[in-house]
């Protein structure tokens, strides 16, 4: 569908939902979520004529998307440290309780799942939204780096570290065997 | 054993599974982004573009004298200031520090040139309801400050900041106005516009110099009878600013190159400043060679939990 077949309210009728769900594990937060997605759509309003032009008015939706949640998140990290610590929310349940036979595996995933879905949102935001992109949206790593702006090259170190915190924090929490 | 991609991939797939579509969403961006004359929600580009050349075609000779002057860069004065409890940490000026006179901003780029000299008179009309009443002024065009009539104090919703003024939908004619502004405002005479807390006014960013008289009244041209523009006059242009972020990888002390990603830089419009954040730790050392290249033009921002804890460099308070 190319920008000029579409106009704005069809182009958010058909993929907002689309949008609001990549938003949102970019953020971690619906209502934010709600608030960054319509944010990004004014913009986009008011640069329609690119849009129009744009071969894939989906793609630049996203990029404008992905940018203003980047930025905002980055804005407010800066703005507010309220913790220095590392402590995680609470989880299924603490390292080294006891388990009810036959139920471990279960908890164990359900632990895993929860404890990374929390440390996800304590990435950097560039760095949860190269995984996003690329473990949600598919992306690869050129894809990605046009969206973000970047050098594959960075695309691919940015993921790197990124994959790597968690599997650090993943290990300190004994959330799991995740390697 | 799970391998942490394919946990990972679980994990993002379960969680936007979780996220209800919005029905609303198309209605509240449309209510949101759509011109006060935009009645399918498409922006009528042509005619907007089509009046915009009448406009510069009738006034180009005019451009000549508008431009002189405002160029040339001009640091703003220093300010004294303690470091902020916040998480951010501003440079201040330190008594042994030289002034910062070396600073270098680049004046340039593609928006140097007025579009638009007359100012929003020139086509605005065209997208204003002919139910509106004229345009009126909330300020005598002097340097004000704007507005911050906001109650919250929260600190996160700074003017200037879009998620500040979107989660309080500004009505259609601010937008308007700004869409108006971006078409108006040119690199070398304004460093930008801002919108208040409250998302009812516009503040316009206007640089200090011979021109800044001719380039509040183009700025001034744009209020509308319910989306009014206050004026602030400021030290350096957007093109200075941008020229300054464009040449900051190569103008950086060696001891903080590593340390900035130059990409992750933004312009503060609001603060007349660029906005660069560090991943590291700032010495003292490296705090006056910073404000002694760039005074405040340049913010730092540091990343990380010890930025809370990190007295004030005696420096500062010197």
């Amino acid at each position: 569908m190319r920008g000029e077949d579409v106009t704005f309210d069809e182009l958010v009728r058909e993929r907002g939902a689309a949008w609001l769900r990549l938003a949102y594990l970019l953020t971690g937060d619906r209502h934010l979520a709600e608030d960054l997605l319509q944010t990004a759509l004014v913009q986009v309003y008011r640069r329609w004529s690119a849009v129009e032009r744009a071969d894939q008015p989906d793609a630049y939706v996203r990029r404008v998307l992905v940018n203003t949640v980047i930025s905002w998140r980055r804005r407010r990290s800066w703005w507010e440290r309220p913790t220095a610590s590392g402590a995680l929310p609470d989880t299924a349940r603490a390292p080294g309780d006891a388990v009810p036979a036959g139920v471990g595996d279960v908890a164990d995933g359900l632990a895993a799942r929860d404890a990374l879905w929390q440390l996800l949102k304590r990435l950097p935001p560039r760095g949860r939204a190269v995984l996003v992109l690329r473990f949600y949206e598919d992306l690869d790593d050129p894809t990605i780096a046009a969206l973000l702006g970047v050098a594959p090259g960075t695309v691919r170190a940015t993921a790197s570290r990124a994959l790597a915190t968690l599997r650090a924090e993943l290990a300190v929490t004994g959330s799991g065997g995740v390697r | 054993m799970n391998d942490i991609e394919s946990l990972l991939r679980d994990v993002l797939a379960e969680r936007a599974g979780d996220v209800e579509p919005d029905p609303d969403l198309a209605r509240r961006a449309r209510d949101a982004a759509r011109r006060p004359a935009g009645g399918d929600g498409r922006v009528r580009w042509g005619l907007v573009a089509l009046t915009t050349a009448a406009a510069v075609t009738a006034v180009v000779v005019a451009v000549h004298g508008l431009t002189d002057g405002s160029a040339t860069p001009v640091p703003a004065a220093p300010t004294s200031s303690l470091p902020s409890t916040s998480g951010r940490v501003r440079l201040v000026t330190p008594t042994a520090v030289p002034a910062p006179s070396q600073i270098s901003l680049t004046a340039g780029g593609p928006t140097a040139s007025p579009g638009h000299p007359a100012g929003c008179t020139t086509f605005a009309t065209a997208s204003v309801s002919p139910a509106e009443p004229p345009p009126t002024l909330t300020t005598d065009g002097a340097v004000t400050t704007p507005p911050l009539a906001s109650p919250s104090a929260s600190g996160d919703g700074r003017p200037g900041d879009p998620y500040a003024w979107i989660a309080l939908s500004p009505p259609p004619s601010v937008i308007a106005v700004m869409s108006d502004l971006d078409q108006v405002l040119d690199g070398v005479r304004f460093a930008g516009w801002s919108v208040d807390r409250t998302g009812r006014s516009v503040t316009v960013h206007v640089v200090e110099g011979p021109s800044a008289a001719a380039a509040e009244a183009v700025a001034r041209s744009c209020a509308r009878a319910d989306a009014p523009i206050h004026l602030q006059r400021v030290a350096r242009s957007r093109d200075q600013l941008t020229g300054l972020q464009q040449g900051l990888g190569a103008s950086l002390p060696a001891s903080l190159a590593g340390m900035v990603d130059p990409s992750l830089t933004s312009l503060d419009v609001e603060r007349n400043r660029l906005v660069v954040p560090l991943d590291g730790t700032l010495t003292a050392a490296m705090k006056r060679d910073l404000w002694a290249r760039y005074g405040d033009a340049v913010e730092v921002w540091l990343a990380g939990p010890r930025t809370l804890a990190e007295p004030a460099p005696a420096w500062a308070n010197a």
